[in-house]
């Protein structure tokens, strides 16, 4: 698309640019004799020449500076005038293993439909994985998208001006980092679900729509919560696709406990002697205020809200995807055996709602998820891929049951069959990685 | 918090707030000694007020005096949001819908299709309402409109007849003569959306020179004589004759030569007319560009799916981010060998992923693809729009994807149908359609959190 540039080698020169002479103007620069330009952490001064002849898409660099940029010239790239420097961009890493010898030819082709709209993003996009850091030279090999070949090519490459992580980081990795490209890394810090219910419960517009939830203890808590709510979950603090969680319900004065295990709904009474703990795994749990949600043929239901920010740094919902559990399961996860569906094909089909209704409950839906989602970033989180999980009880109220901050999988609108909503939710995070590096839109 | 206003006969020139309110917002020196100057505002109306604060009154209540009630001119019966801005109080969200010119046409039967348009009331609520261009009264700066009213159980609504204040942010969906325009936009400074209908014309003088979508634009000039006719097919070989305020494709024409020969197909013809000679043509497009004022184009070769020209109704909205975004995109075929994709009744709209599937037979990947470029060039139209001046914010354009599938902008529509997406049945684009442009209104008075 337009707006991009290609470099060519400048020879008979060392550190020069030439630019088109119109261009010069529409950045902002016409005026300039010296500059620096920079690529990623790379920064050289050089000597700026505008030329009418040369053409409007293509800059001129002398090899010294390409050689020290370390600048590929099969990259089509945008450039920014930022802070008094000309940046070549965007330079956007996506980490996603923290072992080279775990990326083979076969990863490295899924991560070809990150950059399936490369004509809008432009500029480097880099692969790489943690242990190929070189920390002496600031620089990391890794593999560069090639879009003339649709490929990754490998090379040695600068720091990329913002990073797309999809792996867990130590604090100290995530200090280096922070101390190399500053804060443009995201999601920045992993969540749990204790920590996300601390964090919400002093929000007085959000409180009341999420459910109680406090640390596993002991049993003692369960009768309390259980007095209070009706029904109480316990579930892994750090758990992900409803694995292990256990609800916990009263019927005629006995308590039961219902779970999936081994693709099975268990549904067992627990008397004061059992001992609980014999049906926890070795991790932390939280217990949890127990939501009395809509079914669908007494199947629970509730909706993954996909929040991602764009190129304009702001949150938008990507899309809704209903989650149906399997009949008597306690869980929605599709990876627990539920199904998933197209918000408006569930709650047109399914539940049979008017097209007005569909339209006002999500627009709730969206609403609300806004809301949240700005309360973290006012708490001090750099976030840009969430996915909230929702529920609406019998009064149509809604309940945020967790937020999915560790690279919530796309995947599921695969599982409702809507392979564009998962384009986009895949290719998303890729348009704010482009506004964290420098290269957003107003 | 929404607010309720009860009225105070007793008093004149006053507002009563509650302590929480006070404290709130720091309105200062609300003593007896000192009494700082406060007024309050509803639209553009506002009165200078003596604030006083109640320690007996609940929260959310706020008393007015009647004779401020009466200079406002605003309905009590509602709730409103309150923001203080220095030392003025505004009383808000207060947006007009300016639907018609005449009052007469806002009929009992009418109004209630403007239902659509209040879907999203309960998030901002204040006064809304539904007005004819004629019932303005600019002496007063009000305006006799319907404003919408919910009851407070919420399963009552109405549309309320009264004299309101001139919005903060007006939306209109007419025409209107420059003068009434004009003293909206200075009015509601510049508030007024979609504020200039530029015609197809001034469009191409407005997008021709933005570097990053010009390439994406066909060429067009004034239509004068044949001679702008012959310069351009020395580099197209198709061109369209198009009135320059022309909708719905009604008086378009190809136009095409053959060994010499200028052949003229209109939209609604079914045997072109053939000029063998020059002075025929000469005559024809004489007559053409005498009688009303034409535009010559670049012909763009369209798909063809099922023997019919395609085009693309992209709809692009502002929301209460106040930022251009797309609200959904409409495949339409035009008539059966016929020249263009307008369609009216011999035509047909398509679902998108259906149309780019079969029609431009693209798999999901290129289609995502295609979708995301179509909204990047339509994004960028809209922009242009906006650094040229005015107020934009609900547009429908006019795209076609040629057998290259390269992107070409045809025309932006500002006052588009909304309900395209229904032709389709896509009800939740038609509602999106009709909130988008209430929440950037509601987001121009400043009333969005």
């Amino acid at each position: 698309m337009s707006g991009a540039f290609s470099v060519k080698i400048l020879e008979w020169h060392k550190n020069t640019l030439i630019i088109n002479t119109e261009k010069s103007r529409e950045l902002g620069i016409r005026l300039k004799k010296l500059a620096h330009i920079s690529f990623g952490n790379k920064r050289q001064w050089i000597n700026l020449i505008f030329r009418k002849d040369i053409s409007p898409n293509e800059v001129f660099i002398s090899q010294d500076i390409i050689d020290y940029l370390l600048m590929p010239q099969f990259i089509d790239y945008e450039i920014r005038i930022l802070n008094n420097e000309i940046v070549f961009g965007p330079f956007i890493g996506i980490l996603i293993n923290r072992k080279d010898s775990n990326i083979n030819a076969k990863r490295l082709k899924l991560f070809l439909d990150y950059v399936n709209s490369y004509s809008l993003l432009n500029g480097a996009i880099l692969v790489f994985a943690l242990d190929k850091i070189n920390h002496e030279e600031k620089t990391i090999e890794g593999y560069l998208y090639n879009d003339r070949v649709k490929a990754w090519i490998r090379g040695s490459y600068p720091m990329p001006c913002s990073i797309y992580r999809k792996i867990s980081l130590s604090d100290s990795e995530k200090n280096y980092l922070l101390s190399c490209i500053g804060d443009r890394i995201f999601n920045s810090y992993y969540f749990d679900k204790y920590e996300a219910y601390n964090w919400l419960k002093v929000n007085k517009e959000i409180v009341h729509n999420v459910p109680y939830t406090d640390e596993y203890k002991s049993f003692v808590r369960i009768f309390r919560l259980m007095d209070k709510y009706g029904s109480v979950y316990l579930k892994p603090t750090a758990g992900r696709q409803g694995k292990g969680v256990i609800k916990v319900i009263k019927k005629e004065d006995k308590l039961y406990l219902m779970y999936r295990e081994k693709g099975k709904n268990i549904c067992e009474v627990l008397d004061e002697k059992s001992d609980i703990d014999k049906y926890l795994k070795k991790e932390n749990y939280i217990i949890q205020q127990g939501i009395d949600v809509i079914r669908y043929q007494n199947r629970v239901v509730d909706f993954r809200v996909i929040m991602q920010k764009d190129i304009t740094g702001e949150w938008q919902c990507t899309g809704i995807i209903a989650r149906i559990g399997k009949e008597e399961s306690v869980v929605s996860n599709v990876s627990s055996g539920g199904i998933a569906k197209d918000i408006d094909i569930f709650l047109k089909k399914y539940l049979k709602l008017y097209e007005i209704e569909i339209y006002m409950l999500k627009e709730k839906i969206v609403n609300f998820s806004t809301k949240v989602c700005k309360y973290l970033d006012e708490i001090g989180l750099n976030l840009g891929n969430l996915g909230l999980d929702i529920a609406l009880d019998k009064k149509e109220k809604l309940w945020l049951i967790e937020i999915n901050n560790k690279c919530p999988a796309p995947s599921i609108a695969l599982d409702s069959d809507n392979r564009i909503l998962y384009y986009r939710a895949l290719t998303n995070p890729m348009f704010y990685a482009k506004y964290l590096a420098g290269f957003g839109e107003v | 918090m929404f607010y309720k206003i009860n009225v105070d006969s007793n008093t004149s020139g006053r507002i009563s707030i509650s302590k929480t309110l006070n404290e709130k917002n720091k309105v200062s020196s609300i003593t007896e000694e000192k009494k700082d100057i406060y007024s309050i505002s509803a639209g553009v109306k506002s009165e200078i007020v003596e604030i006083v604060v109640d320690e007996n009154i609940t929260e959310d209540l706020i008393i007015i005096s009647a004779d401020v009630i009466n200079k406002l001119s605003i309905p009590t019966d509602i709730t409103y949001k309150v923001k203080f801005i220095n030392n003025e109080i505004c009383l808000g969200p207060v947006i007009g819908l300016l639907l018609k010119l005449n009052s007469r046409k806002l009929t009992e039967e009418n109004i209630e299709s403007y239902m659509n348009y209040v879907l999203l009331y309960k998030q901002f609520r204040g006064l809304l309402y539904v007005f004819a261009a004629k019932d303005i009264d600019f002496e007063n700066n009000t305006v006799e409109g319907y404003y919408y009213y919910e009851t407070e159980d919420g399963y009552g609504a109405m549309w309320k007849k009264s004299i309101l204040p001139l919005a903060s942010a007006v939306y209109r969906r007419i025409g209107v003569d420059s003068e009434i325009r004009d003293k909206l936009i200075k009015l509601t400074n510049n508030r007024f959306f979609n504020s200039y209908y530029f015609d197809k014309l001034e469009f191409y003088n407005i997008v021709s020179s933005v570097n990053s979508i010009k390439d994406n634009i066909p060429e067009t000039q004034k239509l004068k004589s044949l001679k702008e006719i012959d310069d351009m097919f020395l580099r197209y070989n198709s061109l369209f004759l198009k009135p320059v305020n022309g909708s719905l494709g009604i008086g378009q024409k190809k136009i095409t030569k053959e060994d010499g020969s200028y052949i003229i197909k209109g939209k609604f013809d079914d045997i072109p007319l053939k000029f063998n000679s020059r002075g025929e043509i000469e005559n024809y497009i004489h007559k053409l560009a005498y009688n009303s004022s034409y535009l010559v184009q670049q012909g763009i070769d369209c798909v063809i799916y099922d023997e019919r020209c395609s085009a693309i109704r992209v709809i692009m909205q502002k929301d209460d981010s106040m930022k251009w975004k797309y609200t959904t995109m409409i495949p339409y075929l035009g008539k059966k060998n016929g020249i263009s994709s307008s369609y009216e009744n011999y035509g047909y709209a398509m679902g998108s992923q259906d149309f780019f599937m079969k029609a431009l037979e693209l798999n999901s990947k290129k289609v995502y693809s295609m979708k995301m470029e179509i909204i990047e060039v339509c994004k960028r139209v809209c922009k242009a729009m906006d650094e040229n001046g005015g107020n934009f914010g609900d547009v429908g354009i006019d795209v076609i994807v040629d057998k290259n599938l390269k992107i070409w902008i045809l025309e932006v529509n500002k006052r588009h149908q909304h309900e395209f997406p229904l032709y389709i049945q896509d009800y939740q684009s038609f509602y999106s359609t009709k909130n988008n442009p209430i929440k950037y209104a509601v987001a121009l008075c400043g009333f969005y959190e």
